[in-house]
């Protein structure tokens, strides 16, 4: 059975749809890479699962934890879920810090709250965790002040705090786009020996296909508010099945051979969310675009072990606009 | 607070300045050669600083030195509370209307937006009125007023903080409202708050005299440095010292107060990076 099931989530922002039928599945003990550039819906799909999208936000479909609906849940609810059950690492380890309190206080109080904890406990079961992500001195660094810290070891904190309620599922909204290359992926590390220790299922949302290719089991593509394409970390990056994924691995950088001029990019701009295209919303940049594509969205459906949502190679009687297959995951 | 800030010298000089004028506040009455309200028959009225009055004597002959330590024990008590009830009331209207939002903040300002358009002369008569002249509804009238400023301030803190990520961080750990505006919101309000805090003091000791001034405020024989200022202005051109002396001690703690807030809200602002 799922830990989390994502059902026809569309979220509208007054006029502007910014995610439009997103669905997927974790298992427990699955890591799930969720992949696309800036406003195509990822951390909005984050945001929607934890419930803090503002209240003037639309928010339609469904969001299930194991069998407990969260959508629509009232706040006493969602407040026993979040920080026990799912846990959330932000961005930015700058801003994610009280920097009024003690790295000790602010890691103790998701205990004190979930648990009842006595504070002496919950800090001594937070020394263990600063210890797991690797932080030296554990004892020393609850005493210190966020600023004290550096922005890798922010992280960790962060991550660790996320940890403190042994949460069964962990969203990482772009872990490590705020350090430089070493410390990520050094933080990268230590979020995977976590996982596959505690049995953690992880949401990992990056733009960046290297994290995914090393961090997640399955990953998911999304464009322009949708998932177009959705499989096996591996598979999907050596047999993209979806063009926007192809275009997407073709934009890597080279180490080998001579290299370009100018670095390959994807030709025009993603759609503005409130201009969408008609029928798919890739087809203006697509190398291989058809006449159905510009008239009918096509439908995300799975084929063997993969789901895409895509014209290209289906047979041609199908231009259904109708269900969503929602098995693929 | 932390020890280091007093190695500041903007920071300890004002605090130390204010230390003083409390103390002789507190202990002035107690060292002063006769009570405050007691005539010295010997000397001459309004006698010239001496040995025997080191601030000299008022027009009744009444030991300046005592009356205006007296008269700061009143002004500051008016600045205490008034800060006191600033920060009780402020902090709690201003996070609380600022952390809900929505209408709970509508209803929650326009009741602060009503106190603010009250004419606060009209209001302070009314409780004259009312009550009669009694030193306490000096304290009343400044206290339910001097509350707004730090509401509105607290509010729009509040609302800036609210998109602060380590907030949202706090919601998805998990935590109630109660636990999150405690813990997280106020604390890291503590800066504006000081700074608001320091320039309410001086504002409730300015009002004070003001209503002394015009008679509203402290009654004869107890006085207070706006009283003082005010008997003394009158008689200025014959006794300066009768309004130097309470003058100067309404300034310089006017300027401690709004020299250490400055300092204060340089020093507290929370390294971020």
């Amino acid at each position: 059975m799922s830990l989390l099931t994502v059902d026809a989530l569309r979220v509208r922002h007054r006029a502007v749809t910014v995610l439009d039928g997103v669905s997927f599945a974790i298992a427990a003990g699955e890591s799930l890479g969720l992949v696309g550039e800036s406003g195509s819906g990822k951390s909005q799909t984050a945001l929607a699962v934890l419930g803090l999208l503002p209240g003037t936000a639309t928010v339609e479909g469904s969001i299930r934890f194991r069998d407990e609906e969260l959508l629509g849940a009232g706040r006493a609810q969602l407040d026993r879920v979040r920080g026990s059950r799912i846990a959330m690492v932000f961005q930015d380890p700058m801003s994610s810090l009280n920097p009024y309190l003690r790295i000790g206080v602010q890691m103790a109080e998701v205990l004190q709250q979930h648990r009842g904890s006595s504070r002496a406990a919950a800090l001594h079961a937070a020394a263990r965790l600063l210890d797991a992500v690797r932080i030296s001195d554990p004892r020393r660094r609850l005493t210190q002040y966020p600023h004290e810290l550096s922005g890798g070891m922010r992280q960790r904190v962060l991550i660790a705090m996320a940890l403190m309620a042994q949460p069964e599922l962990l969203i990482a909204d772009e872990p490590t786009t705020a350090l430089d290359v070493s410390v990520q992926a050094e933080v990268l590390a230590v979020l995977d020996d976590l996982r596959r220790d505690l049995g953690l299922a992880l949401l990992l949302i990056t733009h960046d296909l290297g994290v995914v290719s090393g961090n997640c089991e399955r990953m998911a593509v999304m464009y322009a508010g949708r998932i177009v394409e959705a499989g096996n970390t591996a598979d999907v990056l050596t047999r993209p099945a979806h063009p926007y994924t192809a275009a997407l691995l073709a934009t890597r950088p080279v180490l080998e051979g001579p290299r370009p001029i100018r670095l390959p990019s994807i030709a025009g701009q993603p759609p503005d969310p409130a201009r969408r295209p008609q029928g798919c919303a890739f087809s203006p940049r697509c190398q291989q675009v058809m006449p159905i594509c510009r008239t009918h969205a096509p439908v995300l459906r799975q084929q063997r072990d993969r789901s895409r949502a895509c014209h290209v190679g289906d047979e041609p009687s199908l231009p259904t606009d109708g269900a969503v297959d929602r098995n693929f995951a | 607070m932390k020890p280091a800030l007093l190695r500041q010298p903007a920071i300890a000089v004002p605090a130390a300045i204010l230390l003083l004028i409390v103390l002789l506040a507190v202990i002035g009455p107690w060292l002063a050669p006769q009570p405050f309200d007691a005539i010295d028959f010997d000397a001459e009225w309004g006698a010239a600083p001496s040995a025997a009055h080191p601030f000299g004597t008022d027009d009744l002959g009444r030991d300046l030195f005592a009356r205006v330590c007296i008269g700061g024990r009143l002004s500051l008590a008016v600045g205490l509370v008034s800060t006191l009830v600033s920060l009780a009331i402020g902090i709690a209207w201003g996070a609380v209307a600022g952390w809900f939002g929505g209408r709970v903040d509508a209803v929650m300002m326009r009741v602060v937006d009503i106190l603010y358009a009250l004419p606060f002369m009209f209001f302070v008569i009314l409780l004259m009125v009312l009550f009669g002249r009694h030193e306490l509804l000096i304290f009343v009238a400044i206290g339910a007023v001097s509350w707004l400023d730090m509401a509105r301030i607290v509010r729009g803190q509040t609302l800036a903080l609210r998109r602060q990520p380590f907030i949202d961080a706090a919601v998805v750990s998990g935590l109630g409202n109660a636990a999150i505006l405690v813990r997280h919101v106020v604390p890291n309000l503590l800066g504006v708050v000081i700074v608001c805090a320091t320039l309410t003091v001086p504002q409730a000791i300015l009002v004070e005299s003001f209503l002394s001034f015009l008679g509203l405020g402290i009654q004869e024989p107890a006085t207070s440095w706006g009283a003082l200022v005010n008997d003394g202005a009158r008689a200025m051109e014959a006794t300066p010292w009768g309004l130097i002396f309470p003058a100067g001690f309404l300034v310089l703690t006017l300027l401690a107060f709004n020299w250490l807030g400055d300092a204060l809200r340089a020093a507290l602002d929370a390294p971020r990076r």
